[in-house]
């Protein structure tokens, strides 16, 4: 599990990136340095530990990548593949996708709550125990999934296609949908009401 | 610091194994199952169970522990002197154990039942059934569930945004988070 250190900067609040000691605004080049943690070792990219709030991640590569007890808070993340990627106990909150692809994802106890989501398909993917609180997601599609667990409370779906899902134990309790497509998916094994521990 | 979430299909309940990268002594907070996965969490990272937390003695939060039992020589730490009649070290709010390299503050959190607690290691709390992701432990009336919000509020709410929630069911959050999204915080008692 990723470890947070604050940043060296006198009077900064903020944490320091993993492998440095400053955070994302104070680190010179921190671009550089994230793309150096992000590089694939042994043909694939594996981030274990890492904390790295507040990046930007543009037009990148992350396709099949391991991500575990990482912390990704405030990200933005455009265009960034993680198709076929794991995901475990990881945190992706308060953060910004646009045109990401999840497809063929695994995710386990990921938390992506209060983040947003625009035009991001999320087809064919385990997405057990995750975490979309509150979260907005806009034209994305979770097609042929399985949403075992996971929790869409409070969030706001627009435009969302959540076909053919395996939605036993998914909670959507004040969830505001809008134009959302649960055809062939088992929602009544899902959880619209009271939350029940 | 390794941590492990081993999810139980019995009482669908999550339980969760602390230790060092380099192995040695765990801390297994709530086993509900004694399972494979479990065993090869432990065993495959070279780790060894040596206390076992339990926020509160329902059975979906320790059904394993007489099988983890038969394997290592494990102490157990509750809210009552005994568990499945198995003798335990009685804790309460304000202890603070030393489990291996880990320092457990205890938290008196009831509500959910009347022995329940949290447990807040580094930034990470493992709130039992007292809080999870957008929902609170289900109460038997009006006045543990009054309780129970109010020790929320007061006791977890208060640790800080950033502090990472581990319940005993469904996904991981945030404290933070749940302050924002979570519908039964915002109640009134």
């Amino acid at each position: 599990m990723f470890m947070p250190r604050p940043c060296s900067q006198a009077g900064c609040g903020r944490p320091a990136l993993s492998g440095a000691s400053a955070c994302i605004v104070h680190l010179p080049d921190a671009v550089r340095h994230v793309a150096g943690l992000l590089a694939p070792k042994g043909g694939r990219v594996a981030l274990r530990d890492l904390d790295l709030p507040g990046i930007r991640l543009e037009d990148v590569d992350l396709a099949g990548a391991e991500i575990d007890g990482c912390r990704l808070t405030a990200g933005t993340f455009v265009r960034v593949s993680f198709r076929g990627a794991r995901l475990e106990l990881s945190f992706l909150d308060r953060a910004s996708f646009a045109e990401c692809d999840f497809r063929e994802c695994a995710f386990q106890n990921v938390v992506m709550a209060g983040s947003s989501f625009s035009t991001c398909p999320f087809g064919e993917s385990e997405i057990v125990q995750v975490n979309f609180l509150g979260i907005h997601a806009s034209a994305c599609v979770f097609d042929h999934s399985n949403l075992y667990g996971s929790r869409f409370i409070g969030s706001l779906l627009e435009g969302v296609s959540m076909r053919d899902c395996n939605c036993t134990r998914a909670y959507f309790d004040a969830a505001h949908r809008d134009r959302v497509d649960f055809r062939s998916s088992n929602t009544n094994e899902a959880v619209f009401q009271e939350p029940n521990a | 610091m390794r941590l492990f979430s081993l999810f139980s299909r019995l009482g669908f309940s999550n339980s969760y194994l602390i230790g060092e990268d380099t192995g040695g002594d765990a801390v297994l907070v709530d086993p509900g199952v004694f399972d494979a996965a479990l065993l090869q969490a432990i065993e495959s990272n070279g780790l060894y169970v040596r206390s076992i937390l339990v926020t509160h003695a329902h059975n979906a939060h320790i059904r394993g522990i007489r099988g983890i039992l038969r394997v290592y020589d494990a102490a157990i730490y509750a809210n009552k002197p005994s568990v499945l009649e198995l003798p335990a070290t009685h804790i309460e709010e304000g202890n603070e154990l030393v489990l291996g390299g880990l320092s457990v503050r205890v938290i008196e959190t009831p509500g959910h039942s009347i022995d329940s607690l949290s447990f807040l290691v580094g930034t990470m709390l493992f709130t039992g059934d007292a809080l999870s992701a957008g929902a609170i432990g289900t109460t038997r009336d009006g006045y543990a569930r009054g309780l129970l919000l109010d020790t929320v509020r007061r006791k977890l709410l208060s640790l800080g945004d950033e502090v990472l929630l581990f319940p005993g069911h469904g996904p991981p959050s945030k404290l933070g988070i749940e302050k924002l999204y979570n519908p039964w915080l915002g109640e009134k008692l």
